[in-house]
This record gives structure tokens, sequence and C-alpha cells, in this order.
């Protein structure tokens, strides 16, 4: 005997078609409509995490690059201020050359004095210049003052330099340079250099010792401007360090967008396809549907 | 032959057509009634034994019989069973797509990558206030997620449980109604009654019972059906019905289910897909408080490695907020800290407070791969995601499980009907036949009484 047909096979099997061709149907629909292949977990677990890790990846490196960007700003500031301190210090250089020299005189020698004095207070300011409620020169001691401003020490628990870390699984970078590397040489601050030079200069009544000790102050003064440069490069370095750790942060935000589009994001092309092929299915299976409930024999009896 | 015989047979077969008429209405009847089993008249051309005779003696109906095949029942049953099992555990494993899917925004791992990137921020400038204020804002964030999503799968845990509860009732009624079919169809054959729409009945609900509990279902020699769960307990025996009790159990308050004091052994239906997905929820609560109190443990550690702004090493940054071990329930930060930024430890001790290289290592922790919550080791980024990719291949197999095993169900339906169900068309060409045969029958009985009269007659 064939395998009996009856009423309810045909609806059953209609029923099920329809369920399936609608679920297809929804699943395309809704595919075009948010652009992403994975709506829900169970849409693609393992995608779903990988998408999980790159959004991490993605935050980690906005953070980083924030830090950088932070960081770069602060360096600036110190390569600015260090700017400035070796132009106080050229100046500084001329002031002594000029009271060395056998031609000047007394008046001029007073004069010179009183400008170190000033120059010695601009140097303090730039020392002791604060960001926010930092001290720019403080390193990890950046809420105390390097210098003391009013007896000039430096301070007695100097800090090390801040550092940051900038890109993944790097190590970190300075961000700064600290008093105590730049504004004291040979256990020397610029101030006591300063201030020993214009002593010299007022005169201390034997002016063969003045003499030699503005001839060692120029001295002096050569090893706080190679001192400065030093830490002009140092700084340099760091802003290097950063601008192509930012270059490769960029690139990496590329790569991770691009993967998460490739993982998360549906084939355009495919999901529209797939819409319109799974609304002609579902329209074929009402079609037959009509057709197969149409008539019986009984249609046929009279 | 003689005159009365004639008559006879003509009423046998008038009765006879006229039955048939009836048995075919009643398959027309019930064309759609669910497990109605499709019936036909078992006719036998009758004879008188002992008596020689020359022809026959008409028609005979032996019985009423119900297409059923016993081997086609019994797998609809299971495979109705397997249905109510990966229904079940489909319907009850939805939940947790919406609690973890974080295919836009928000959520733990967004919690995570926030939390983590304030100390990355600390790590920049250490001594900011309003960094820190921000990271604690943070920190409670991934507290207050962590403990949401936990109590979201709660919620979702405790809801199947419910469902579980309603279907033991649901079982146990329909355990009664088979032992009172049981009962009735006993006592039908007793009088010689006609019990197949009765069968039928106690078929369907035997199905149901399946489809519940994924019962066994054995037809005894009197008629009436045992019905016993995995293990050979009884739910049903003869007329009486055995009651499954959901009863709550400490310390979760989930429903254990027993028979008659024993622990009942269900391995299928809809009662054994809830149970799965209690089990499988009840794991997932669990790791995600293996996961809070892992990374409350690092971050700890590591934050007492440091020294805050005051000077002071650093204290416990994550607490439980009730005291005892941390979950992902009472996780929250230290209310010290919470009430004074400036004690986060950023800075290591000794250095300086302008130091970060604490908030930069927890800011790695992030991604450091040494991290181990339960038996796995990973970074936490990595953990969640694994947690979420987890659920949802769970979610992902039940939906592949279910749409595979309602094919066979509709497969195993469709034979079902091939052999029980009723088609309009031969009902149509049974009415025909048996309409037919009527009218042959009446027409046969007008001769016969025309015969009779012309004998009658002969006698005038």
């Amino acid at each position: 005997m064939s395998f009996r047909v009856t009423d309810n096979t045909l609806s059953t099997r209609l029923t099920s078609q329809v369920n399936v061709a609608r679920q297809r149907l929804a699943l395309a629909q809704e595919q075009v409509a948010s652009s992403k292949r994975i709506n829900r977990p169970s849409d693609d677990p393992y995608g779903t995490a990988a998408v999980l890790q790159l959004r991490t990846s993605q935050s980690e490196i906005d953070q980083f690059s924030q830090t950088a960007k932070t960081a770069n700003t602060k360096l600036d500031t110190v390569d600015n201020t260090l700017n400035s301190y070796q132009t106080l210090l050229d100046r500084v250089q001329t002031i002594l050359t000029q009271g060395v020299s056998d031609t000047s005189t007394s008046p001029t020698r007073q004069a010179l004095a009183t400008e170190l004095d000033s120059i010695s207070k601009e140097i303090l300011s730039l020392v002791n210049l604060k960001v926010g409620t930092n001290y720019i020169f403080g390193g990890t001691q950046q809420n105390q003052p390097p210098f003391d401003p009013v007896t000039l020490a430096a301070n007695a628990n100097p800090g090390v330099s801040q550092q940051v870390q900038i890109e993944p699984n790097s190590t970190p970078i300075d961000t700064d340079v600290t008093a105590n590397n730049i504004f004291i040489v040979n256990n020397n601050s610029i101030f006591n250099t300063l201030t020993t030079a214009a002593t010299a200069l007022r005169g201390t009544g034997n002016a063969t010792a003045d003499h030699n000790t503005l001839l060692n102050s120029i001295n002096e003064l050569g090893g706080f401007v190679l001192q400065s440069g030093i830490a002009r490069t140092q700084v340099g370095k760091s802003m290097n360090q950063i601008e192509n750790a930012l270059d490769r942060l960029g690139q990496t935000t590329v790569a991770v967008q691009s993967n998460i589009q490739d993982v998360e994001s549906v084939d355009f092309a495919k999901a529209a396809t797939d819409l319109v092929d799974s609304q002609k299915t579902l329209e074929s299976v009402l079609s037959t549907a009509s057709k197969i409930n149409s008539r019986s024999l009984l249609d046929f009896l009279s | 032959m003689s005159i009365n015989t004639s008559l006879e047979i003509g009423q046998r077969a008038l009765r006879a057509s006229q039955l048939g008429l009836t048995v075919t209405g009643q398959n027309i009847a019930n064309v759609n009634t669910p497990g109605y089993s499709r019936q036909d008249v078992e006719l036998a051309s009758s004879v008188v034994l002992g008596k020689p005779q020359p022809a026959g003696n008409g028609v005979d109906v032996v019985s009423i019989k119900a297409f059923r095949d016993q081997f086609i029942e019994g797998r609809l049953q299971a495979e109705t069973a397997n249905t109510g099992r990966l229904t079940a555990q489909q319907q009850t494993l939805a939940p947790l797509e919406e609690i973890l899917n974080e295919s836009n925004s928000g959520g733990i791992n967004q919690a995570l990558n926030d939390f983590f990137g304030s100390f990355r921020n600390l790590d920049a400038n250490p001594t900011s206030i309003s960094l820190r204020t921000a990271t604690i804002e943070n920190a409670s964030d991934l507290a207050n997620v962590l403990s949401s999503t936990r109590s979201r799968l709660v919620d979702a845990r405790n809801s199947t449980d419910g469902l579980l509860q309603n279907d033991v009732k649901q079982v146990n009624t329909l355990a009664a109604r088979v032992a009172e079919l049981n009962k009735s169809i006993k006592s039908a054959e007793t009088v010689g009654n006609p019990t197949l729409e009765l069968r039928d009945q106690r078929n369907e609900l035997v199905k149901s019972l399946s489809e519940f509990a994924g019962v066994r279902a054995i037809e005894n020699q009197d008629s009436s059906v045992s019905v016993t769960l995995a293990d050979g307990q009884a739910l049903v025996l003869n007329d009486q019905a055995f009651s499954l009790e959901a009863t709550a159990t400490p310390p979760s308050g989930l429903s254990t289910i027993t028979l008659n004091g024993k622990p009942a052994v269900i391995d299928n239906g809809r009662l054994k897909g809830e149970t799965d997905s209690i089990n499988y929820i009840n794991s997932k609560i669990n790791d995600l408080d293996n996961f809070a109190s892992a990374l409350a443990n690092r971050v700890n550690t590591i934050h007492h490695t440091g020294e805050d702004l005051n000077g002071v090493g650093g204290g416990d940054f994550f607490v439980a907020n009730n005291g005892g071990p941390i979950t992902a329930a009472n996780i929250s930060v230290a209310p010290n800290i919470k009430n004074n930024p400036s004690q986060i430890a950023a800075a290591a001790v000794g250095v300086g407070k302008g130091d970060g290289s604490v908030a930069r290592q927890l800011a790695n922790l992030l991604t450091d791969t040494s991290s181990q919550v339960g038996t796995v080791t990973g970074s936490f980024s990595s953990i969640y995601a694994g947690f979420v990719a987890d659920a949802g291949a769970a979610i992902k197999t039940a939906q592949d499980n279910l749409t595979t095993q309602q094919a066979i169900l509709t497969q195993t339906t469709e034979q079902r009907n091939a052999v029980s169900g009723v088609s309009i068309d031969e009902e149509a060409v049974n009415l025909l036949r048996y309409q037919r045969a009527f009218e042959a029958a009446a027409r046969f009985l007008k001769v016969s009484d025309e015969i009779t009269k012309t004998i009658i007659a002969l006698g005038e």
C-alpha cells in the first residue's frame, strides 16, 4: 500500500513549512535592518566573544591614545620651559663674560649683579612652575616645590621621573625630567652658582678672587647648559616615542575596526538577496497552500 | 433458501451499510480531532453453521476497528517527550540571550573596559581628584552591573522553577485522567461497550504525559495502561494515579521533584528540560560569582601594594557589602574609598604621590592573561567573553536541537497520520460505497418483498 497522505498530513506539513519560511524571512529582515550579522550571542557565540574582545582592544587603544596625548601636553610644557631656561642661561653666559672682562667698570658690574638676581628669580619661577596643582619638575613628588622659594634649597626628597604606559605591553616612558637632574650639577644648584657670581660681581674686596670666582661660575654654567641640553634630548625622545606610539595605535584602530566589521557586520548584498529569496519562498509556500486545500473529491460528487 | 432468510439478508445488509455510513460520518467529523484514529467497519460474510445451505447468510458486522500502529504510537510518544524537553530548554534559556546581549553597548564588558580604563587615566595623572572620583564611579558601575546581571540570572532561574512547579501540577492532572480512563475503559469492556474513542483519548493523554515527564507507557492484558517514570516508579497503575511533588529545598529554594517520597527520576520531557536549564543557569550564576570574586581579589592584591595620597598603604578596593565572601551579588567599592577618593592607592610605596605605577598595574590587569576564574585561566576580558560565548552556544544548541527535533516530530506525526489520519477523499469514496450498498440492499429487500407478495397471492 502506498503512503497515505491525509488531510492532516498536508496541514501539518504546511504549517511547519510556513513557519520555517517565516523564520528565514524574519532572520533576513533583521540582518538587513540592523546591518549586523550578530544581533544576539546565539547568532554566533564565538563571533560574539571575538567582538567583545575586539571592543576591549579598541577601548584599550582609546585609553592609551588619551594617556599618550596627556603625556605629550605635559612634555610640551616641560620642553617650552626648558627652552626659556636655556634662553636665560644664554643671558647669564653673556653677563658673566661681560663681568669677567677687564674693561667692565664697577657700576656696570653692579648692574650685571642686579640682573643676575632677577634672572635667578625668573629661573626659580620656571623651576617651580605649576600646571594645575602639579610642579612640572617635581616628578613623582609633583605636589612639593622642587626648590624652596625662600631658601632656594632643593627638595631633600626629590622624586623620580613620572612614568606612563602609552601602548599595550610596553615599558612605560618618562613624561618629565626632575629638577634635581636639570638644575643641580655636581651637588651644586644653578641658584648657588648665580648667587656666588652675583656676589663676586658686586665685589668682595679681593679682585683676583672675584675674578677667579667668575671664571669658575662660567665653567659651572657650561655644565648647566650641557645638562639642560641633555634634559631636552630626553624630553624630545619621549615625545618622539609618543608620536610613534600614536601612529601605531591609529593603525591598530583601523585594523581592529575592520576586524569588528568583518565579524559582526552582515554582507549586505547577501543579506538583501536572502531577504528577497526568503520572501519568494514564503509566497510560494502560501500559494501552494491555496492550491492543495482548494479541492477534495466531495467537490466533484454531485 | 427461505423467504425469511432473504429478508434477513436484506436487513443485515442495510444495517451493515448504515453502520458503514455512520462510521464514515464519525471519521469525517473527527478529521481534525487530535489523536483520533480513523475507524472502519469490519465485515464478514455470514454463514450458518451446522446447516447445509447452498447460499450464505448475508453479512456480519464483526467489529469496528481503529487504524492504530502501536510501534508508531510508541515512537510518537518518545519524540513528543524529546520535543517537550527541547522546547522547554529553548524557552527557558532564551532570556539569557537578552541578559548577556552586548551587541550594542552597556553590560559587563563595557563596564570592565571603563573601570580598568579609568586606572589608565590615573596612570597619566595620579593625583587628580576628579579622575579618582571617575574611577570610583566606574568601579561602582561595574559592581552594579555585575549584581544586576546576577539578579536577572536568578530571576530567569526562578521563573523556570515556577514553570517547573506548574508542569508538575499538569503531570498530576494528566496522570489522574489516565487513571480515570483506565477505569472507564475496563468497565466499558466488561459490558461490551465500544472503547475506541476512550482509547484515543487515553493515548493522547499519555502522549501529553510524555511531553511533560518523558514517561513510559505499557498496555496491560486487562486493557489498562501503566505509566512509569524512567526508573520504573509508577505514575499510573490501573485506576490509581500517584502524584509528583515539587518541594522547595533550601538553600536555593529551588524545587526538588519527588514521587511517593522518593526522588523522581525524570529523564525526558518538559520537566527534564526545565531542570537542565535551571542547572545551567545556576552554573552561570556560579561562574559570575567566581568572576566577581577573582576580579576583586586581584584588584585588591595589587591595591594593597600601593600607597594613597595621604601616604597610607592601600586597603581593600572591593569589599562584600554584607561581609561574607565576595560574589557578583554583593561586590561593592570599599566605603572608605567611596567617601574619600584620595584613598585610592595609585602610587608605589615611598616613591611619591605623583607616581602612577600601581594604577598602571591595575589598568593592565584587564588584558593580563594570568587571571584565574574557577578553572579558566586568561585575561578578565577574555574570560568574560568566553562566559558570554558559552551561554550563546548553549542557547544556539538548544535552538538547533529544537529545530531538528521539530522536523523529526513532524515526520513521525506524518507517519501516524498515514496510518491513523482521516482522509476526506477516502471518506468520500466510503460514503459513495456505503450509499450504493445501502441502495442496493434496499432494492434487494424490495424484490424479496415482491416475491413474498407473489407467493402470498398464490394462496388467494
